[in-house]
């Protein structure tokens, strides 16, 4: 969840990890005292605990997992390693708040796909989730183009893994978030934005994850969420869009069906 | 021609991947060989522009002087020599923070550095993070200022603090293994 500078915020993280039996915990923008969080999370049913993302300032990951290394720590993504087998790759890349920056994002997120298949290849695995807020859509160009993160809206188990073009493969990857755009599921997205602009959707799906095939068999796709209240409060405003005073963005939830061997 | 048009003394004595492994050693020195700093040849991609954080029109003012990497030094010659700095930590076997890329061609300088925004952020103040270092010199004066930076430093401890009490589990688990 991306939670834009809010400093009072350990009461809302608390409830949602207790809440929905949250096992790793991705925080984009933490700004809150961290020793309580601790403290809070460590004392919680779920015992989070804080891992190493020291170098990447934008991200914390909390988690209960024993066995979970830290890998390549960047400005915009911090990679953990969960059983020597799933690479999670947390993500905040830079928005277009102030300007056009997708392909600049694109130039970024080939850097990451860049690690991720190193470490995929070191481990001998591909079992990969990347997650957070990647402020842009998911038909933005870092996120669809096959040079990207290829999160396709449709990926199935006996499809081919990648695609050509001009000659070249691309490993498919699924991106399970655009089945929750538009309005047929509320909300329609994780951020809202009225802008002065004539084409602006308004509403934005900026926090998504995306799977490489080998997770598709473990992830639960009734398990996907866009997450608008916990026990402690509503997270939405009067209007039904985020409430500011909390987080800017609606969180999102999923699950990994994790036998033991992942 | 006069001979007084033309020094002979060579300021850039080292090539950049040379005098970047020289400041890393530094830091392995400093921390007792705990944290330690990494210069390897790197084959992926590098970020060849960079967005600026400021208003739209000066962003595309900006983006109009942006340097291509890529292109500009494929033009030059096909020689090019790609590094990646990163630190790594005693005990933390996977752990890698990345501090920046190293890109030239044939000839060594100017040299293109694309580094981590924070550490950016601190030898510019602004969030640019590609940088076109001129000479030897300046690269050194961009290394020391890096090196000794409050983000270098808050980090390393912290990597410091990471390593003594994986150490201190380990210890701690052994002791109770023999009770």
């Amino acid at each position: 969840m991306t939670l834009h500078r809010n400093t009072t915020i350990n009461s809302y993280l608390l409830s949602l990890v207790e809440d929905y039996d949250i096992d790793i915990l991705v925080i984009a923008e933490y700004q809150g005292c961290e020793s309580e969080l601790c403290k809070l999370l460590q004392r919680s049913k779920q015992k989070l605990k804080k891992n190493n993302t020291f170098g990447c300032e934008r991200l914390n990951v909390w988690s209960n997992y024993y066995d979970i290394e830290p890998n390549v720590q960047g400005t915009y993504h911090s990679i953990q390693v969960i059983k020597k087998k799933l690479v999670l790759c947390c993500v905040h890349l830079f928005s277009d708040l102030h300007g056009d920056y997708r392909d600049d994002r694109l130039d970024e997120i080939e850097q990451i796909m860049n690690d991720i298949n190193k470490i995929e290849s070191k481990i001998e695995s591909k079992k990969t989730i990347i997650i957070g807020d990647f402020n842009e859509m998911p038909y933005d160009k870092g996120c669809l183009s096959a040079k990207g993160f290829h999160g396709l809206p449709a990926l199935r188990l006996d499809d081919k893994p990648t695609r050509t073009v001009r000659k070249k493969a691309y490993r498919k990857f699924y991106n399970p978030m655009w089945n929750l755009m538009g309005d047929f599921h509320y909300p329609p997205g994780t951020y809202f934005l009225n802008k002065a602009q004539l084409y602006a959707p308004m509403w934005y799906m900026l926090d998504q994850v995306i799977i490489s095939k080998d997770i598709i068999p473990l992830f639960k796709k009734d398990s996907l969420n866009i997450l608008t209240k916990c026990s402690y409060s509503d997270l939405m405003d009067l209007q039904g869009r985020p409430d500011k005073s909390i987080s800017d963005h609606f969180p999102i939830i999923c699950e990994i069906i994790d036998k033991g061997e992942l | 021609m006069d001979k007084k048009n033309f020094t002979f003394e060579l300021l850039d004595k080292y090539t950049p991947d040379k005098v970047i492994e020289n400041f890393l050693a530094q830091i392995k020195e400093a921390t007792q060989g705990y944290v330690i700093g990494n210069i390897i040849p790197y084959d992926g991609p590098i970020q060849s522009y960079k967005k600026n954080n400021g208003l739209n029109v000066v962003t595309m003012t900006f983006k109009e002087t942006m340097v291509d990497i890529q292109e500009k030094l494929g033009e030059q010659d096909d020689e090019k020599h790609r590094y990646e700095v990163f630190l790594t930590v005693e005990g933390l076997e996977h752990y890698k923070y990345r501090m920046m890329f190293v890109d030239y061609g044939a000839i060594a300088y100017p040299v293109t550095i694309v580094m981590n925004e924070a550490l950016s952020e601190e030898y510019c103040g602004k969030r640019i993070d590609t940088f076109l270092i001129e000479s030897m010199g300046e690269l050194e004066t961009m290394m020391e200022t890096v090196i000794n930076s409050k983000t270098m430093m808050v980090l390393i401890q912290n990597l410091i603090n990471e390593f003594l009490r994986k150490k201190y589990q380990k210890a701690h688990s052994i002791q109770l293994d023999e009770n």
